[in-house]
């Protein structure tokens, strides 16, 4: 890729979703009342946010192109971390309410040793039962959260 | 008055020193701790992710907790600055400058003790300071109309994205896209939906908790995942002998202490600023009048002392202005007005009248947090140094629960998990964007309030802007705000010409 692209690409990038924001609210807030100044509807200040993000967009666009700006950010993570921490949560919310709090933990931190290097399965069973037991102990008999705690 | 004061630091100790108090604060200072020494984990990420925890607590004690983690860590992160050259926190960066060439000269011990004290004497005076100022402010904030809360919220906004870390423009696109969400659920005025897309999980608006962890918590999870922090602590035994520093170090490192401290306060008092500017600030100032500026960068321990006064100094005054006018300076205090906020205390100049034993609590748990940290990182360093070689997939499930459960516990609705999960994606990507989350989260708090206000004075003068010139308070704050874009500007365009 060329270099002067991308150097401009991660600002240009952001000020694309800004304007793309921007225009986007206020299409959305064209259904709110949008009031008078002396008496402002739900519609008004939506409406300024949209225009005020479309004029930073546009000026962050407009001062990429003279001059490049930022890199990539350094740490970009491994995309099977980001995966695996997705799967994760959306087991945990999955499972909660139909199978109660033990199962759903242990189901959602198993998934997520596997994000690091670990590699180790037993390991991270343990892990995930201590983790999932001792968080049962903790959040429904010391903090009294109202979960249920195992149900099939 | 001083009888009131006298009175008022009784009850507060009453309340530090009870036992739920005590405990309390000790478990958050010993977290703090924690979290300052090892790099890689976060202040706002731990925060985020213990903040619905303390729902279930007594607030005062919720708010006791969450403070000690922040000035805990800030405590805790320069040891990792010393000993590793890998700041803990961002707070700490500066004190890597001085502090490990300090420790390769064989000096951990010492840079580690003056580290301890300026802290101290930093948090100490910040915490008098907020004893001593919070009140008359608030009873000031009492006259203020709405323009005055606007004017001094919008100062606070444009303030912090000027200054923060990232380039400018880019945190007020995030100061903006956080009013934005902000604006998600029932118009409290008119009862309209906004933005709710039809679903009643959303008519209450988007959830704090949801938005602070998925910025901060998540994303330092997933990329910590791989590795985590990196770096080799030297094996040099730290002594509790090797620790006190000579009498010249002592009298070389006392006036910097002062000066930090004074740098700190104000900045940390001031919306928007804070610690990390404070403590660049407070650097520069020591070199510039030091007689000797060349030793700086090569272990000068005014280096160390001056920053890391200012940085707790800061974090004791930022308390200033969120219990005094309800105005948060940062995320920090955005997350500790939300916790308020969901114990149905409503932040502002009303809160300390009607709740003293909060305030005054806090203010004493403050000097007591502070004496327990001394204790902490003077004798005890040693199980610090230690704790820089637990495996980080250790710290990982337990992260992983807290995320899962906190989340959902709010207000046990399963939509808030996909909600954290999908900002947990946008903090992701506005990383490798270079966005500076803590803005956004800003606006998300101060938004609401901002729309409030305004509309309030809206509805007042009629639709006349002139109120916002004829208030004094409102006029001074939109003149700095006015003072800082076109200052801003100026430079950013000196700097697109020159080339």
């Amino acid at each position: 890729m060329n270099t002067s692209l991308q150097s401009r690409l991660p600002d240009l990038l952001g000020a694309g979703i800004t304007l793309a924001l921007g225009i986007w609210v206020i299409a959305a807030s064209a259904d709110y009342d949008m009031g008078s100044l002396r008496d402002m509807g739900p519609g008004y200040f939506p409406r300024l946010i949209g225009l005020g993000l479309i004029l930073l967009g546009g000026l962050l666009a407009v001062l990429t192109l003279k001059k490049p700006g930022t890199q990539f950010g350094s740490d970009r993570p491994a995309l099977s971390s980001v995966l695996l921490i997705s799967a994760s949560l959306i087991s945990f919310a999955v499972l909660i309410e139909r199978n109660g709090l033990f199962p759903a933990l242990f189901v959602a931190v198993l998934l997520s040793t596997f994000a690091s290097d670990n590699r180790n399965v037993v390991r991270s069973v343990i892990l995930s039962a201590i983790t999932a037991g001792v968080s049962c102990v903790v959040f429904i008999y010391a903090l009294g959260l109202s979960m249920k705690v195992f149900q099939l | 008055m001083s009888d009131g004061l006298l009175s008022n630091i009784a009850l507060g100790f009453s309340v530090a020193l009870s036992f739920d108090g005590l405990l309390y604060c000790t478990i958050g200072v010993l977290l703090g701790t924690v979290v300052g020494v090892l790099p890689g984990l976060g202040t706002m990420a731990t925060l985020a992710i213990l903040m619905p925890i303390t729902f279930h607590i007594d607030p005062t004690f919720a708010v006791i907790m969450l403070s000690g983690i922040y000035y805990g860590a800030a405590y805790g992160g320069s040891t990792a600055s010393i000993l590793l050259n890998l700041p803990g926190t961002v707070t700490s960066v500066i004190t890597t400058l001085d502090g490990y060439p300090m420790a390769k000269n064989g000096k951990a011990g010492q840079a580690l003790f003056i580290t301890a004290i300026a802290s101290f004497v930093g948090s100490f005076l910040g915490a008098v300071l907020l004893a001593v100022l919070t009140v008359p402010l608030a009873t000031v904030a009492m006259q203020f109309g709405p323009q005055d809360y606007f004017m001094l919220m919008a100062f606070g906004l444009i303030a912090a994205s000027m200054l923060s870390t990232g380039q400018p423009l880019k945190s007020l696109i995030m100061v903006f896209t956080g009013m934005l969400l902000g604006v998600v659920g029932l118009d409290l005025n008119s009862g309209a939906e906004r933005f709710t897309f039809g679903s009643p999980d959303l008519f209450d608006g988007l959830s704090l908790v949801a938005i602070a962890m998925g910025l901060f918590g998540l994303p330092e999870i997933i990329t910590a995942a791989r590795g985590g922090p990196e770096g080799t602590v030297t094996d040099e035994k730290i002594t509790l002998r090797s620790m006190i520093p000579s009498k010249a170090d002592m009298k070389a490192s006392a006036m910097p202490m002062l000066r930090g401290t004074g740098v700190g306060s104000f900045f940390g008092a001031l919306p928007g600023t804070g610690g990390v500017i404070a403590t660049f600030l407070s650097y520069a100032l020591e070199k510039k009048i030091s007689k000797t500026p060349e030793r700086f960068g090569k272990g000068a321990i005014e280096g160390v002392a001056s920053p890391e006064a200012a940085n707790n100094a800061a974090v004791q005054t930022a308390f200033i202005p969120t219990m005094s006018l309800g105005i948060p300076g940062d995320a920090v205090m955005a997350i500790m007005l939300g916790v308020l906020m969901v114990h149905g205390i409503v932040p502002g100049p009303a809160v300390i009248s009607e709740n003293p034993s909060l305030f005054w609590g806090l203010v004493a748990s403050f000097v007591v947090g502070n004496v327990l940290l001394v204790i902490l990182n003077i004798p005890l360093v040693g199980l610090w140094v230690r704790l820089l070689r637990v495996p980080y997939h250790l710290l990982f499930p337990i992260m992983v629960a807290c995320v899962c459960v906190g989340v959902y516990s709010v207000s046990n609705k399963i939509m808030d998990i996909y909600i954290l999960l999908a900002f947990g994606l946008v903090g992701l990507g506005l990383k490798m964007l270079r966005f500076d989350g803590s803005t956004l989260l800003l606006g998300f708090v101060l938004g609401p309030m901002l729309e409030e206000h305004f509309r309030r004075a809206m509805v007042v003068t009629g639709g006349e802007f002139s109120s916002f010139i004829e208030r004094p308070i409102s006029a001074v704050f939109g003149f700095l705000t006015l003072a800082m874009i076109i200052w801003f500007s100026t430079t950013a365009l000196l700097r697109l010409t020159k080339k």
